[in-house]
């Protein structure tokens, strides 16, 4: 039988056994969590507790795409990584572009589980249906970039598609991501350690099968809309010329730009980091993901300096942002460097930035101090501490014994080792530095200044997978017009950045739909910027796969996923009490910008934002509610 | 977008892998390089198939006759450009054909990388006596 959009095949590989086999994914399933970020949070909590070690052999690896990847809908080419997270112990999930997602499509399945720990280092290849658990012995130890030219050259093939880890992921770094196309990421919440514990150090992938059309003349309708509404949008050139980073430029302009582990929120040096002198001095092609017309990824090479020759992808302004700011670094070319590095160690740059900053103001504060002349200077804006530092937390020599009394004398020298493992867990090694650990659920807070930002405030505290801005994603707040607000949300207060009135609705929307992209496995950066709508996506999805959808069974399947992963979260032990943000937002007023004396109390939010969801005040979804979504507690 | 596009309009299925064109990527390089068939004078894959499949269209480029094609792959390994591929579908030689005068690659690229300027009606020696 022909299937339209969806292969509706998972391959499930256990890498103890060697076990290889494919299994149905049945309607039922696809119907009600669609694909992606949806199908795997579904397998996941089927299959993990309590007691499941994120780095043990019974935690699966699951890669998800959606029923669009692979076909020329515009942005559906991305897939999501999901596992128990070895960050933060309840769910992991993260989300990267690039061309290995549409691959796997055109492979045959949607879906890859990979369960048990091989005995020694493998890689797994995909050829559509022949699939191999190969020997990774000599690409052990290797960088990410090293490892794709080594398979490629190899397996004497240009386009298969790789999925990596570099060396952090080998060596269980709790901050490390899986790399695909060399500089694309599934960065968030150490899947590259899950990977890394399983010996697994790729997933191989080349497919042509091709994906088939259920209404071929729909279809065409509806892309053509798509790509009507995205070339049309205001914010199309900015974005297909300078990508997320005009957003560093705009955010600093607003006093939400993290300065100093977010002591600040304006970075007085931030021409130094722009857009635009980023693409005039080294930006030498614009580059796209799969099937993208929006091209918002930039290749660079810088020509001349102590950074000359490098060359690479990105940087993303979350990079820009966490290696440069929020450590008072305006040395742009060691941005673009350490990007590389990141990307070739495979670390999340998000993370990375936030441990980083975090050592940085410890110092500043006294609370970690040199004891020898060769220790490493962490004053602020050190670019060479930052790639030093970059380069032990990839490495994770073992923390030795250490007299309490020495600390913190001797910290400095194991902070490769400490940092990896986060701020959460490193600031309890170090004395009174937990106000100055950033992070929410145990991951490091992403780069927006939430004290100017309440809805992005919300949506991080309450997002599942600790601080993360893309769960909710409410740009509605700073880019939408009055007009637009009033009309959707009722009222015109959602546009009004500083407000709390309105803006749990606000986060409660935008999770569903932000839910529904990562399911269809779309980009957000174009999905909501460039007003994608819900019905769109109702009508392409419809057309594409033969099941009827509309908008508001999609917006069901959102809220779904949000309290499956809410029941998740709470299975794994978290409370209402971790939906919160760092002290830091709370507490200290915003020193200067034009976000000067905001502060963010999420408090104002929370109460209604449970109520709007059905949950109770403990965050607790409702009986009503789960029977009303069809799920079960257990 | 160009391989979807192309694959699509002759097969109505999204395979990059059934493509008439081919964007060939050096990721460490950040080059992309489309590989289309050139409609160059030489025609080694004309004079490479034993079963005369090849014939010149309305459009002036070369078309391959599905019903003569034996799908041996003698114009695959004879095209300098690797222009030429063996469809999935049909076991027989595809290659870009000009969508019956509107390319689809042409007409999907964000970035007007690609062109279709209609048939030439002069040869360059003609335009050149032009000027």
């Amino acid at each position: 039988m022909t299937s339209y959009g969806w292969n509706k095949k998972v391959l499930k590989v256990n890498l103890t056994t060697g076990n290889i086999s494919t299994e149905t994914i049945s309607e039922e399933i696809l119907k009600n969590y669609l694909g992606g970020r949806g199908i795997n949070i579904k397998a996941l909590y089927d299959t993990t507790n309590r007691n499941t070690d994120p780095l043990g052999s019974d935690n699966p690896l699951i890669f998800g795409t959606g029923p669009l990847t692979g076909t020329i809908i515009p942005s559906s080419g991305r897939h999501n990584v999901t596992a128990k997270s070895p960050l933060t112990g309840i769910l992991g999930d993260s989300n990267s572009g690039g061309f290995w997602g549409a691959e796997l499509k055109q492979a045959g399945y949607d879906q890859i589980i990979v369960t048990g720990k091989a005995e020694r280092p493998a890689y797994l290849k995909i050829m559509n249906e022949k699939v191999e658990i190969c020997d990774a012995e000599p690409l052990w130890g290797k960088n990410v970039w090293e490892t794709e030219k080594l398979i490629k050259e190899n397996l004497a093939n240009n386009d298969i598609q790789i999925a990596s880890i570099g060396q952090a992921g080998e060596n269980l770094v709790r901050i490390s991501g899986i790399m695909n196309n060399l500089s694309r990421a599934a960065g968030r919440t150490g899947m590259g350690a899950v990977m890394g514990s399983k010996k697994l150090k790729a997933v191989v992938v080349r497919g042509s099968k091709g994906i088939n059309v259920y209404d071929v003349k729909g279809f065409s309708e509806s892309v053509e809309e798509l790509m009507k509404n995205i070339y049309s949008s205001p914010y199309y050139e900015a974005r297909s010329r300078f990508g997320t980073t005009m957003l560093f430029d705009l955010n600093n302009r607003l006093g939400n730009l993290h300065y100093r582990n977010a002591q600040g929120e304006y970075y007085h040096k931030g021409d130094k980091l722009s857009a635009e002198v980023l693409y005039q001095k080294h930006v030498t092609k614009l580059k796209a993901c799969f099937s993208c017309p929006v091209h918002c990824s930039r290749y660079y090479k810088v020509k001349s300096g102590p950074f000359a020759g490098t060359q690479g992808e990105g940087p993303e302004y979350e990079t820009m942002v966490s290696l440069g700011s929020q450590c008072d670094n305006s040395n742009l070319e060691s941005i673009l460097y350490l990007n590389n590095l990141c990307n070739q160690y495979g670390l999340d740059t998000i993370s990375t930035g936030g441990v980083i900053s975090f050592a940085m103001e410890c110092y500043e504060k006294g609370l970690l101090k040199k004891e020898n002349d060769n220790d490493l200077d962490l004053s602020w804006g050190n670019y060479r501490t930052i790639i030093e530092l970059v380069e032990r937390i990839s490495r994770r020599e073992p923390l030795a014994e250490i007299d309490q009394e020495e600390i913190p004398h001797k910290l400095i020298q194991y902070l490769g080792y400490l940092l990896g493992e986060g701020v959460k867990r490193a600031s309890k090694y170090i004395p009174n530095s937990e106000p100055y650990a950033l992070e929410i659920k145990g991951m490091e807070i992403a780069a927006q200044g939430v004290r100017g930002i309440k809805a992005m405030g919300l949506g991080w505290a309450v997002a599942s997978r600790g601080a993360d801005h893309l769960r909710a994603f409410p740009i509605a707040e700073t880019q939408w017009s009055e007009k637009d607000a009033e009309e959707v949300f009722g009222t015109k207060e959602i546009a009004n950045r500083f407000a709390y009135k309105g803006k749990a609705n606000l986060v409660k929307w935008s999770e569903e739909f932000s839910a529904v992209t990562d399911c269809l496995e779309m980009c957000k950066i174009v999905a909501m910027p460039l007003k994608l709508s819900m019905a769109n996506f109702a009508k392409i999805t419809s057309t594409l796969t033969g099941i009827k959808f509309s908008m508001q069974d999609l917006f069901t399947i959102g809220e779904r996923i949000i309290n499956l992963e809410r029941l998740y979260n709470l299975k794994m032990g978290l409370t209402y009490k971790d939906d919160r943000v760092p002290d830091r937002f709370k507490l200290e007023p915003v020193p200067e910008g034009n976000s000067k004396g905001e502060t963010l109390d999420v408090g104002k939010m929370l109460p209604e934002y449970y109520q709007l969801r059905g949950w109770n005040e403990k965050g607790i979804p409702s009986q009503e509610k789960l029977d009303e979504l069809g799920l079960l507690k257990n | 977008m160009c391989e979807l596009a192309c694959s699509f309009y002759h097969d109505r299925i999204f395979n990059p892998a059934a493509a008439r064109i081919y964007i060939k990527k050096v990721e460490d390089k950040g080059v992309d390089v489309p590989i289309i068939c050139r409609d160059c004078k030489n025609q080694v894959c004309k004079l490479a198939c034993p079963s005369d499949a090849f014939y010149l269209s309305d459009l002036g480029i070369l078309k391959i006759d599905e019903e003569k094609c034996t799908g041996c792959q003698a114009c695959i390994k004879a095209c300098p450009f690797n222009a030429i591929r063996l469809s999935p579908y049909s076991g027989k030689a595809i290659k870009c054909d000009l969508c019956d005068g509107t390319p689809q690659c042409v007409s999907w690229c964000p970035n007007q990388v690609l062109d279709y300027k209609g048939q030439v009606k002069n040869s360059l020696k003609e335009k050149f006596t032009e000027y």
